[in-house]
């Protein structure tokens, strides 16, 4: 009886080795390893944001995308945005900028609560009522935080998650509210209009990297450090498919189905 | 309960429950444990409803603290909030869902209002594409000709007006497009599996915060 269940074993070499190398680089990064990593424009971004809303006397608005939950494939991105919120709460907080953040996840609802809590106590300050709302997903949420940009005219927009049609509404009621918009999904289907319609916009794995970056935990930077080699190895093992595909070379294909 | 067993607890469960998951995808287990792992995900189903219970809640005191406050503007949306929240569980609690009243009230208000909001929510997606798709810079330009192209293909006029739009746009829906699409994708999924081993290991902290620390 074979010990790893069939078609999975590629898939289960991935993951210790991308584990392994993670652990590795995170010991390394604690015991004194310097990793200069490139710095995101998005992250300044979000200071950007912060201190115009300050300078302008108006809110800054964020939100995590209007699908997905913590149960499902889409569970990375919405942590991924709990981190940008938490930072930009931080700031906030900091500078005395009034933040509206809109959630429409109610298992993620909990988690903002606590952290944008963290937040604020950080800086001795209490989250100011109403900061968080919940609107339900659907089209609720789409108009929700459309119409919060425009009627409160958000100095500047942060909106990180997993977003789907939404995307090209609100990053728009941005755009006519004219605040500086930092944004960024991993849905690949909405990236174009983000990439078309914001500042700062972050691609795909830039949501997670930012998230890392964002933690203030130098050890997190190790996992970020980590993930070149594998991309490194993606980039080959495609071109040896295609060359393996043309060549009539069925070995090498059948070998990554195993 | 002290704030390190409040962190630390959470980071233990997840542990747990994350490694073993992992364990029965990947490893040929007997089919007791694989069942077992089934119970964890009825689990988590349940733990999502009860926070979906929490998200009413703060929608109901939300919506409740600005009746009571009177708040100019908003109070009136507020009272039809709050119906629409009770009305709907009510029915279905007292009459069921296959009964009259609730589909008539679900086909009459619920689907009326979402096929409204989509009328509205169309003209400003509208817009927004056509910001997006205006060729101010090389990449608006190239999404622009890709978009036409890729309407061409679909609408039956582009058929009409040259034989090779057709299979232009489906070129660039096959090739491109797809290329790009998992190029993107891979790179995505190193970025979840790189979050996904600093929440199993307790680093990422994001889904155990809270208590002002």
């Amino acid at each position: 009886m074979a010990i790893i269940v069939e078609g999975r074993i590629i898939g289960f070499i991935i993951l210790v080795a991308t584990f392994a190398t993670f652990y590795y680089l995170i010991d390394q990064v604690k015991k004194g390893r310097q990793i200069r990593l490139r710095r995101l424009p998005a992250i300044d971004g979000i200071d950007e944001i912060v201190g115009r809303a300050v300078e302008l006397g108006r809110p800054v608005f964020f939100t995590n995308g209007g699908t997905g939950s913590l149960s499902g494939v889409l569970a990375p991105q919405l942590l991924a945005g709990v981190r940008f919120g938490t930072y930009l709460a931080k700031k906030c907080a900091e500078l005395d900028a009034k933040l509206i953040a809109v959630d429409c996840h109610p298992d993620v609802l909990p988690l903002l609560v606590g952290n944008f809590d963290d937040a604020y106590k950080f800086h001795g300050k209490q989250v100011p009522p109403e900061t968080i709302l919940y609107i339900p997903q659907g089209y609720s949420y789409t108009l929700g935080c459309g119409s919060l940009i425009t009627r409160e005219r958000a100095a500047g927009t942060v909106m990180v998650g997993p977003f789907q049609h939404e995307a090209v509404f609100v990053a728009e009621a941005g755009l006519e509210a004219g605040a500086l918009q930092v944004a960024g999904t991993a849905r690949s289907s909405q990236i174009a209009y983000f990439a078309a319609l914001v500042d700062f916009p972050l691609i795909g794995e830039d949501i997670y990297a930012g998230a890392a970056y964002l933690s203030e935990i130098p050890e997190q930077l190790g996992t970020i450090y980590g993930e070149d080699p594998f991309k490194l190895a993606s980039i080959i093992i495609s071109l040896l498919a295609f060359i393996s595909y043309n060549l009539n070379i069925p070995w090498l294909l059948n070998l990554l189905t195993i | 309960m002290s704030q390190l067993t409040k962190k630390s607890t959470p980071v233990m469960i997840t542990f747990i429950i994350g490694f073993f998951t992992i364990l029965v995808y990947f490893i040929a287990l007997p089919s007791s444990v694989t069942e077992a792992s089934s119970t964890l995900n009825g689990w988590a189903t349940t733990i999502v409803a009860l926070a979906i219970g929490f998200g009413t809640i703060v929608l109901l005191r939300t919506h409740t603290m600005r009746v009571m406050q009177r708040r100019k503007g908003e109070w009136v949306y507020s009272i039809v909030i709050i119906i629409g929240i009770l009305i709907f569980p009510l029915l279905y609690l007292t009459i069921g869902p296959n009964s009259y009243l609730y589909k008539t009230f679900y086909s009459t208000v619920n689907a009326t209002i979402g096929a409204s909001i989509y009328g509205l929510v169309l003209f400003t997606l509208v817009g927004g594409m056509y910001r997006t798709f205006r060729a101010k810079r090389l990449n608006g330009l190239l999404l622009m000709i890709s978009a036409c192209l890729v309407m061409l293909q679909i609408a039956p006029i582009g058929d009409a007006i040259w034989s090779g739009f057709p299979i232009l746009g489906s070129w660039l829906m096959d090739y491109p497009t797809v290329g790009v699409y998992r190029g993107i994708m891979i790179a995505s999924a190193f970025g979840a599996l790189a979050i996904c081993f600093r929440t199993l290991l307790g680093y990422e902290g994001g889904h155990v915060s809270g208590g002002g620390e």
